[in-house]
């Protein structure tokens, strides 16, 4: 496989981002030291798409008191 | 419309560029403020997946502008007007899913904070939270949840008009916190003074009647304890503790319903007291059961190991019969 060169990859998309597991948190975590972004997500410190779902669900299943 | 720009160089696409700009930073500004709100201090990287895909087709769009993109000159001139539209839709979903990010995590907050208090503290320091501010906040959470749900990019919608839209709703919602958060000191204030009512005198004396039996005593003794009786004693003292707030503290005591709710408590405060002698006969019954079945298996338990010992001995040799 070679590289493409820039004129070709204009138009390409990105990689479809996959959902954000468990198993990507602990990955993250995992190579946490070599990862220059967010300090959150190198320290692991991010939603995952089902918790966050099910965070929301109960927020807004909660009625107030 | 975007707001009109404020540049002197003259700008190919400025009410698009103008547009994405705003929004992008609309995006930002509630991302932000996300990130501090969020309860466990995490991070959602869905708007950032979607800032990272706007900012592809404004590459696209600019390398057609400056003829380095080949597949611009096969498409014409609506190139880069629809690589911006792309854009400024990225851009969109990114402000909706960190805003209902937002929303989400301030709604959590006002829970937790308001839940550590009664109805009627509540009232005595926010007198407007029930009449006013939870049910703005149940609207704003609903009205919130209705853009969310349209939230498909058409051409001829209006994106700015509906990203303003939420972000008032937010806005809302962050003042409602805001006016909460101030009055927690009052709050704490009003819990530490508050006086001891009937109801939780009575309520308590329930409680330390039966602390000493379990609830297989208690279930035993007085059947309709857990399926009847105690449900009532929270439903009636939610019910006086309702009433005291729609009444007023001192009302509330001249009230026919209030005085015939204690009355009902003070009647099955009676019952549990009438029956604590019954609880202990069952207790020491039950004591007495349980040393009966322990010494019948010691016994047969000691049987067993002799008559094992005795055949392993004389199995191997060891005593002769």
């Amino acid at each position: 496989m070679k590289l493409k060169r820039w004129q070709d990859v204009l138009t390409d998309d990105f990689p479809t981002a996959k959902p954000v597991t468990q198993k990507a948190v602990d990955l993250a975590l995992k190579e946490g030291r070599r990862f220059r972004g967010s300090m959150r997500v190198s320290t692991g410190r991010m939603w995952t798409d089902r918790d966050f779902e099910r965070f929301r669900a109960k927020v807004l299943n909660t009625p107030l008191p | 419309m975007a707001a009109e720009p404020t540049h002197s160089v003259p700008v190919l696409y400025a009410d698009q560029w103008a547009r994405l700009v705003e929004i992008h930073n609309h995006a930002k500004s509630v991302f932000l403020c996300a990130e501090e709100f969020d309860p466990g201090f995490l991070e959602f990287v869905q708007p950032v997946m979607e800032l990272r895909n706007g900012f592809e087709h404004i590459i696209r769009a600019k390398a057609a502008e400056l003829g380095m993109n080949g597949e611009a000159d096969a498409k014409g001139s609506e190139y880069v007007p629809q690589s911006l539209d792309k854009a400024i839709g990225h851009e969109y979903r990114a402000f909706f899913d960190a805003a209902d990010w937002f929303s989400v995590c301030i709604r959590d907050r006002i829970a937790k904070t308001l839940d550590q208090y009664s109805h009627e503290h509540i009232v005595a320091v926010l007198p407007d939270y029930y009449t006013k501010l939870r049910p703005q906040i149940d609207q704003t959470s609903r009205d919130i949840a209705a853009i969310r749900g349209s939230k498909d990019i058409s051409k001829d919608k209006d994106l700015l008009a509906e990203v303003a839209s939420y972000r008032a709703a937010i806005d809302r919602l962050l003042g409602a916190y805001e006016q909460i958060e101030k009055s927690i000191p009052a709050l704490v204030n009003a819990r530490q003074c508050r006086p001891v009512h009937a109801e939780d005198r009575i309520k308590q004396d329930i409680t330390r009647a039966l602390e000493p039996y379990s609830q297989e005593c208690i279930a035993a003794v007085i059947p309709d304890y857990y399926p009847k009786m105690r449900p009532q004693v929270d439903k009636t003292c939610r019910e006086i503790g309702e009433l005291r707030v729609a009444k007023g503290r001192d009302a509330v005591l001249e009230d026919a319903q209030y005085t015939a709710a204690i009355e009902g408590l003070r009647t099955v405060c009676e019952q549990v007291q009438d029956s604590i002698s019954a609880l202990v006969d069952w207790k020491q019954k039950s004591r007495w059961e349980a040393f009966k079945v322990w010494v019948a298996v010691a016994f047969i338990g000691g049987i067993l190991i002799a008559v094992t010992s005795g055949w392993i001995l004389v199995k191997f040799g060891l005593v002769k019969p």
